[in-house]
């Protein structure tokens, strides 16, 4: 595998999420986490592929989320005591056993989220929001760094990096507020302005880290390049 | 006399049972002990084993680069050379592997992880050009002469280490401090090491780190004059304190206020005292508006603030909160450089968020170069298979920092949705988007 086209999928990732996030023509559809009439692509054909083996639809399967398609999510939804609305949102995705995230077209978005989420959480999960933002955009930006490694995995994983990864506590489920924050993160937002670093001047051992320049402080962390 | 013998009996009893206890717990003792060191000996022989076989790695990968780059200097035909810069991409990405997880972030190897990332995306984009009909020129060519320098005394470092390890004088987890191999790490870290500075059109150029915002237009203010900007960016009553300053490529003033819809943190940037970044932490629990309702409030908040000319092109909902980007716009052109992101909640159609950086970073009055490939052209440029539903000029950014004008052709096939860019000067497709479901909302990728 090379690594380094991973890598720059992930670059472009950012780059992406960051400075573009997307192209698209404007009035666009948003709510786009649910699928509903009008809807296409793979997800809408492994509903419909469930449904029509279950017995509710009796189209084709097209991939596309049609008024038949409708009638037949109605009819699951009824039958599992939901809001007959029609519409594939998370309670109906998950009665169906599906995940909306899992179009098949990329695994890492959301597992690199739910790891920074929960390095997040157990640095951080005592300061404020901003703060909590502050440390995700940090990692971001080590990632982006030629200085450091290339993938969010490596940086939180690389050796000293994180108190959070020796001492366990990244194993803790992050909760929704570290969620959001690295969403944030991950959309642009940097209270940091570009840091690499950040340490609590209360507890730091490091000696070294003192001598970096400190561009802001939020709550018990100071942040540095 | 009896009664003594039953005593002397009960005792030597007792005390026969304690020595067989005693003896039993110590041969226990004894197993178990062993046990646990024989696990902590086979955990510690496979932490060892790992950092060898980084180590063995990163020497591997190290003495490929030295090989490739020495016959790049000499290779002259372009497809030995794109095999040769492809090779060198693959050889840095494990390389850069292998030395990150042999060092820690305090042993601040940072010089070397940044020349090994460097010589792998320089390389890569050299193979782009190449691919795209251009050639090496003097310049490239030392630049490569440099890389080369440079990593034949990596090689000779690392040679030092070899000697011991391969002897098995050496283990990286018993290490003292100063060790051979962070002896090494160090000397490359050293002021004397003859780094190139690359500037070149790819993501960990240097050109990035020392771009400069172009579009903080306007005088410094003070710290009173950026709090009665406040007023202008917070669309409600609010209690204002003074947070600090945030330093850096944007320096900024920090405020906290306290709202009717909680707290808000706003960066105000000392020179023209612009709203560099909002964030709140809201927690909107339901969807009610609809996201064109959402974007279009988000448009005239950016009017209010004084930001014209902007076009919503994308917006994502998540967690009841729609992520808006907006796009400034020449003319017919979208420049994607020039992007603000909103986050405007679902539930009140308030405004939760602002990050202005790139467009504060980026916008500035361009010379809109003209396209000399027209619209048909550019259509028959992309693949056949995909139904078109829209096309307009782009001015999309490049990897390193710079932007090119393009055609933005969004369409979809059976399967997916895309967006494929084709250059308005060469007609060349040069980018594809392609847009994925997530649970996070429609990402592009």
């Amino acid at each position: 595998m090379n690594r380094k086209s991973v890598t720059i999928a992930l670059c472009a990732m950012w780059l992406l999420m960051v400075a573009v996030v997307a192209f698209a023509p404007a009035g666009e559809s948003a709510d786009a986490a649910a699928l509903k009439q009008g809807s296409t692509g793979s997800l809408v054909r492994t509903v419909q592929t469930k449904l029509k083996n279950w017995g509710y639809y009796t189209g084709t399967v097209d991939g596309v989320y049609g008024a038949k398609t409708v009638a037949a999510v109605q009819y699951f939804q009824r039958k599992n005591g939901l809001t007959a609305d029609g519409i594939v949102g998370s309670a109906t995705a998950a009665k169906l056993g599906i995940s909306l995230s899992s179009s098949g077209a990329s695994g890492y978005s959301s597992s690199d989220e739910y790891l920074l989420a929960r390095c997040v959480y157990a640095e951080a999960r005592g300061e404020p929001y901003t703060g909590q933002v502050a440390v995700a955009a940090v990692i971001l930006n080590r990632v982006r760094s030629s200085s450091f490694p290339n993938t969010i995995s490596g940086v939180i994983y690389q050796s000293g990096a994180f108190t959070c990864v020796s001492d366990g506590q990244i194993n803790l489920t992050p909760n929704e507020t570290a969620k959001k924050a690295v969403r944030d993160a991950m959309s642009g937002w940097d209270p940091t302005g570009g840091c690499l670093y950040y340490y609590n001047p209360a507890t730091a051992t490091s000696k070294w880290i003192w001598s970096r320049e400190v561009h802001l402080t939020i709550g018990s962390h100071s942040f540095c390049v | 006399m009896d009664r003594a013998k039953k005593r002397v009996g009960v005792l030597t009893t007792m005390v026969l049972v304690l020595v067989l206890a005693l003896v039993g717990m110590g041969v226990a003792w004894g197993v178990l002990g062993r046990r646990a060191e024989a696990e902590t000996r086979g955990l510690e022989a496979k932490l060892e084993n790992g950092y060898k076989q980084n180590y063995y790695q990163l020497v591997y990968n190290v003495g490929n680069l030295s090989a490739y780059l020495n016959k790049l200097t000499v290779a002259s035909s372009p497809t030995l050379q794109m095999q040769l810069l492809g090779q060198i991409s693959v050889e840095s990405a494990s390389a850069g592997a292998a030395l990150s997880a042999l060092t820690s972030v305090d042993d601040d190897a940072r010089k070397t992880t940044k020349y090994i990332n460097q010589v792998g995306d320089y390389c890569l984009r050299l193979q782009y050009a190449l691919a795209d009909g251009g050639q090496l020129g003097e310049a490239e060519r030392d630049n490569i002469l440099s890389l080369y320098t440079v990593i034949q005394e990596m090689e000779r470092g690392l040679d030092k280490v070899k000697e011991q390890v391969d002897e098995g004088n050496f283990d990286f987890l018993g290490a003292e401090e100063n060790n051979v191999f962070a002896q090494t790490v160090a000397s490359f870290e050293a002021e004397t090491v003859a780094y190139p500075a690359l500037i070149y059109d790819g993501p960990f150029s240097d050109a990035l780190e020392q771009a400069e915002p172009k579009g903080l237009i306007g005088e410094p203010i003070t710290r009173q004059e950026a709090e009665e900007k406040v007023a202008l960016y917070l669309p409600t009553s609010y209690t204002l304190s003074y947070e600090g300053e945030l330093s850096g490529k944007i320096a900024a003033y920090r405020f906290s206020a306290n709202t009717e819809h909680g707290r808000y943190y706003l960066d105000v940037t000392k020179v023209g005292g612009h709203l560099l970044t909002l964030i709140a932490d809201s927690t909107p629990t339901d969807t009610i508006y609809t996201a064109e309702e959402c974007s279009a409030y988000g448009l005239q908040y950016l009017e209010h603030i004084g930001v014209a000319d902007m076009t919503p092109v994308w917006a994502s909902n998540y967690n009841s909160v729609y992520y808006i980007n907006y796009a400034h716009t020449e003319g017919d052109v979208i420049c994607y450089s020039d992007l603000i992101v909103l986050k405007v909640s679902a539930e009140t159609k308030t405004l939760v968020g602002v990050e202005a950086r790139n467009y504060l970073m980026n916008h500035r009055a361009r010379e809109m170069a003209t396209p000399t490939v027209t619209e048909p052209e550019a259509r028959a440029a992309i693949t056949q298979n995909l139904s078109v539903d829209g096309v307009r000029l782009a001015l999309i950014p490049t990897d390193g920092g710079g932007e090119r004008l393009t055609y933005e052709i969004a369409g979809t096939t059976s399967d997916n949705r895309y967006f494929v860019y084709v250059d308005a000067a060469t007609g060349k497709e040069c980018k594809i988007l392609r847009v994925i479901d997530s649970a996070q909302g429609q990402l592009l990728q």
